[in-house]
């Protein structure tokens, strides 16, 4: 079985290897991918992870439940809300207070979730435009994606890091004036983002770096577990928001856009109805806000019974799972985290090959990667909160060796 | 005093532009330094410079004003090459050093040859002989070869890549150039530059020398071929300057700048001066091809030798025209986004070599029946 | 060949002959135990007669009794919802040695990589198992997520494997 990324061979396949990353303007957080490649096609790929590598899964074994709540929020900076919800929800399974929660809390938490979801793929198509190099639409979505940041100022006090959940509810109500104060500017954002959606699907220069670009079929999109958009693009219905609903999920009404080519601009199109359809859900939800005002959290006991809690929800990349696992202490025993990007990677390194160079960045791009959700466990001192990393004249040593045997990656 | 301080280049570059004007006024009537002038200061090579940064701010400020952004202030290209300048320069130790040490230095001397061919006041350029279009696709096509050397000398995948892709696209778009400005030449009946420029029958001559009388009705279907070699041109110039649609070889977002990738310092200076320059030489050599250069209608340039308003109307006449291909080069790079190196080749083969190919057969055939007069 | 569509979990775990564990609660989720032997059996099971393909992750927790190896099957049932039937294998500790279901379930290849890196289960018949995540200088014997190591010890070790690379390498 020759999918699975098996190491380097002896003897390179391709003409020779191109190495993007850790440090590469394709993407900014550090991923490795090592291809091996004929003339412009790709003939192999391999990848290295683990450069952003930062402990937090040990971490939370080490720190009481509510603490962990605002590690959650900093697995990522573009999902956060994501995280700390599926940790937030995990932990309530785990406590069974799971179905306790005020139903006001249950609508901000989807409110909080659209919005996230508005603003990540409204930097995603921004990014992939500036990847194919159409600068002008990576400015402008750049632009009005301030519209959706400010709203989340308004209602959370942070344009990134939320801080919404606790265990048990959310932390903060909406008041009827920031209601009144927040629909005008989503219908704006609305009609922008329709702009949008004219420009890039009909720009012909733009569509052709994407039609039948790095196809995911949809066998192999549910064969390699994919998640999220990437998957929806194949026509796989993995939305968990329908198939697994959460919180006020069932309650509200939607759609969920599917695409059967399974290539990048399936992806695109794909999020760009998306985010339309989530600025949609954020006016019903906000529209629609039930119960009493500062009816937002149910009290939650320090220490959890020994149980077990999974919870998946979706943030705006994918499935994203959470397990606790608490032991009758004030600290979780076992937090396991599984990003959407990780999911996605081995369908990835599937279809990067037979890719052209000039591909690699919007086919990277294409499964919204991010390398701080992906790669969670590196090794934190607790105490000093330094974080353990080689000795600099260690990594000088080790860039002489790579220098010296080319671009191979190191096996010590 | 902090007004001087704050603003010490821009004072500085007025003051050298006055005193350039003051000597030439100066020494307007002396032969024996007139030359010298001509070559160092107004059409050569100061001048060169001085537009070649001029239009690199004005592609960017364009470039930054239509995404809605601020831009860069007028300064910042002279800001930017000093900063190049004083950066460290770094040989890696893979290359192959002779090209990669002179490669830089003879794209820029390429691309100040190229501008000197450019016709910028009264009708001549600073070089100008029987035959100097093909001299200048010539040096064009010298261009190409550096850049592809260049690349092949990094000895870097990035620098490999870009410098294979460099080569395929200027297989592709070097014909369409050329026949798009054979187009012209051949109406002119001529392969000079300047004579071309002057013909009644350019882009922008055509219109304005039928309101003039000049030409009948009939005459204007060369309109027509023209238009398609002008679109035709410009697209192959900016594959030439590696702009966005047309740069697969300089990719930044996947290949690292491609063939410049190992540049560092007073290389990488020459490198992109070499680059604003040619965007400045084609731009005017385009204007002057297909726009009439700096030749005015119904106002003779050639007022006497010396009429200073003449060569100035002459000289803004130029400017305007080359401020417009620039802008027409950034339109380009704003409204697309960069495509792959076999859509290159197969837009360029496929679709923009015919419609060249069409452009100089009309004209061939409207030359046979309805004649140049 | 027809693929059983299943009305509830406890009609997949009926099948598996798994029972549940966990208090009814939940509706979606459905907690059983299983032992490492059966693994491939119920993965092929899953896959073949009620058509999973999707398996989230792999998660392993380090208990007094063995490592717990849970693995997450979303089985789609007929209201077109997706329940997780959440097996949990109780792998040795002594030889915490399984077969791997990435045959099966390819998009495991690197779950079960990262399963290996953090608590040293080794999956029989994975077509790659490399470590994943941790830096190259890792020494063998250390599984960071197990309860055994601290944060302290594995710094020490780090730092002085560092060291020695340092000092190999002048």
């Amino acid at each position: 079985m020759t999918e699975y990324a098996p190491p380097i061979p002896e003897t390179p396949e391709g003409d020779y290897s191109i190495s993007i990353g850790p440090q590469h303007p394709t993407h900014k957080e550090p991923i490795r991918f090592i291809f091996q490649v004929k003339g412009e096609t790709i003939e192999h790929v391999d990848l290295r992870i683990g450069f952003n590598h930062r402990g937090i899964e040990k971490a939370f074994e080490q720190r009481t439940w509510n603490q962990n709540l605002y590690l959650a929020a900093r697995l990522c900076g573009i999902c956060s809300a994501a995280h700390q919800f599926a940790y937030a929800q995990a932990a309530e399974r785990c406590a069974k207070i799971y179905d306790e929660i005020p139903e006001r809390a249950q609508y901000i938490r989807v409110i909080i979730q659209e919005l996230e979801r508005i603003q990540s793929h409204m930097l995603w198509y921004g990014v992939l435009a500036h990847d194919t190099g159409f600068d002008t639409m990576f400015h402008l979505t750049w632009r009005d994606r301030e519209i959706v940041n400010d709203i989340l100022e308004i209602i959370s006090g942070n344009r990134v890091n939320y801080a919404m959940w606790t265990i048990g509810g959310v932390r903060r109500d909406i008041s009827r004036d920031q209601i009144t104060n927040i629909i005008p500017k989503l219908k704006d954002l609305r009609k922008k983002c329709d702009y949008h959606r004219d420009v890039m699907m009909s720009e012909r220069s733009f569509i052709a770096r994407q039609e039948n670009v790095a196809i995911l079929s949809t066998e192999d999109a549910k064969r390699f577990c994919a998640v999220g958009p990437t998957a929806r693009a194949s026509n796989v219905n993995c939305d968990v928001r329908k198939i697994d609903p959460y919180c006020a999920y069932n309650k509200i009404d939607f759609d969920v856009p599917l695409w059967d080519q399974g290539d990048i601009f399936g992806g695109l199109s794909l999020r760009l109805d998306e985010t339309l359809i989530s600025i949609d859900m954020a006016i019903q939800a906000l529209e629609n806000l039930p119960g009493n005002p500062g009816d937002i959290k149910i009290r939650v006991p320090r220490k959890i019974d020994p149980n077990e809690g999974i919870q998946r929800v979706e943030a705006p990349r994918g499935e994203d799972i959470h397990f606790v696992r608490s032991n009758g202490s004030e600290k979780p025993d076992r937090h396991k985290i599984r990003a959407p990007t990780f999911a996605n990677l081995p369908s990835l390194v599937h279809r990067l090959k037979g890719c052209q160079v000039a591909d690699i960045p919007p086919v990277i791009r294409v499964i919204d990667p991010c390398i701080g959700c992906c790669e969670r466990t590196t090794f934190v001192d607790i105490k000093t909160g330094k974080s353990i990393d080689l000795s600099g004249e260690h990594l000088i040593s080790r860039t002489n060796r790579a220098h010296r045997l080319g671009t191979r990656v190191l096996e010590f | 005093m902090s007004f001087i301080k704050n603003n010490i280049y821009p004072i500085f570059l007025i003051a050298t532009g006055i005193f350039i004007a003051a000597l030439f006024l100066a020494f307007q009537g002396s032969e024996a330094i007139l030359p010298w002038l001509k070559y160092f200061l107004f059409p050569g090579v100061l001048f060169v410079l001085l537009m070649g940064l001029f239009y690199n701010w004005f592609d960017r400020k364009m470039f930054a004003r239509m995404q809605n952004r601020i831009g860069p202030r007028f300064i910042q290209p002279v800001y930017d090459m000093l900063k190049l300048l004083a950066k460290e320069d770094i040989t890696p130790d893979g290359v192959d050093k002779p090209e990669f040490d002179w490669i830089p230095g003879i794209q820029v001397i390429l691309a100040f040859l190229v501008a000197f061919f450019v016709p910028v006041y009264a009708t001549f350029g600073l070089i100008s002989f029987e035959g100097d279009l093909i001299f200048v696709m010539f040096l064009l096509a010298l261009v190409g070869g550096s850049v592809f050397l260049m690349g092949w000398a990094t000895n870097n995948p990035y620098g490999l890549l870009g410098a294979s892709r460099a080569a395929v696209a200027e297989f592709s778009f070097e014909i369409p150039l050329g026949l798009s400005l054979a187009g012209p030449a051949i109406l002119a009946g001529s392969m000079r530059i300047s004579e071309i420029s002057v013909s009644k029958f350019s882009l922008l001559n055509l219109p304005v020398n039928f309101f003039a009388g000049q030409v009948t009705i009939i005459h204007l279907v060369y309109l027509i071929p023209l238009i398609i070699l002008f679109a035709v041109s410009i697209l192959a110039a900016t594959a030439l300057l590696e702009k966005v649609p047309f740069d697969p070889a300089h990719a930044e977002v996947e290949i690292v700048g491609g063939w410049t990738v190992e540049l560092t310092g007073k290389k990488l200076f020459f490198t992109q001066l070499a680059n604003f320059i040619m965007e400045f030489a084609l731009a005017g050599i385009i204007a002057a091809v297909f726009l009439g250069g700096p030749g005015i209608n119904d106002f003779n340039v050639n007022i006497g030798n010396w009429d200073v308003l003449g060569y100035l109307a002459s000289i803004l006449s130029f400017l305007i025209k080359t401020t417009v291909i620039v802008f027409l080069i950034t339109l380009m790079r704003t409204l697309h986004s960069r495509i792959r190196i076999d859509q290159l080749v197969q837009y360029f083969w496929k679709y923009y070599l015919p419609i060249s190919l069409i452009g100089v057969f009309l004209i061939l055939v409207f030359m046979g029946t309805i004649g140049v007069v | 060949m027809m693929l059983n569509v299943p009305k509830s979990l406890d009609e997949v775990a009926k099948a598996l002959n798994l029972t549940r564990r966990d208090p009814k609660i939940y509706p979606r989720d459905y907690y059983v135990n299983s032992s490492s032997d059966r693994m491939l059996e119920i993965a092929a099971k899953l896959k073949n007669e009620f058509g999973v393909h999707h398996v989230s992750t792999v998660i392993v927790r380090d208990d007094e009794d063995g490592f717990h190896l849970i693995y997450p099957f979303s089985v789609i049932l007929d209201n077109s919802e997706w329940g997780k039937l959440i097996v949990d294998f109780l792998v040795d500790k002594k030889n915490p040695e399984v077969e791997s279901l990435t045959p099966e379930f390819p998009g495991l290849v690197i779950a079960e990589r990262e399963a290996y890196d953090m608590m040293g289960i080794r999956f029989k018949n994975h077509p790659d198992l490399r470590r994943l995540l941790t830096p190259d200088i890792m020494p063998s014997d250390i599984y960071p997520l197990r309860k055994d190591i601290t944060a302290e010890e594995i710094r020490r070790r780090l730092a002085e494997e560092a060291e020695k690379r340092r000092l190999d390498l002048e």
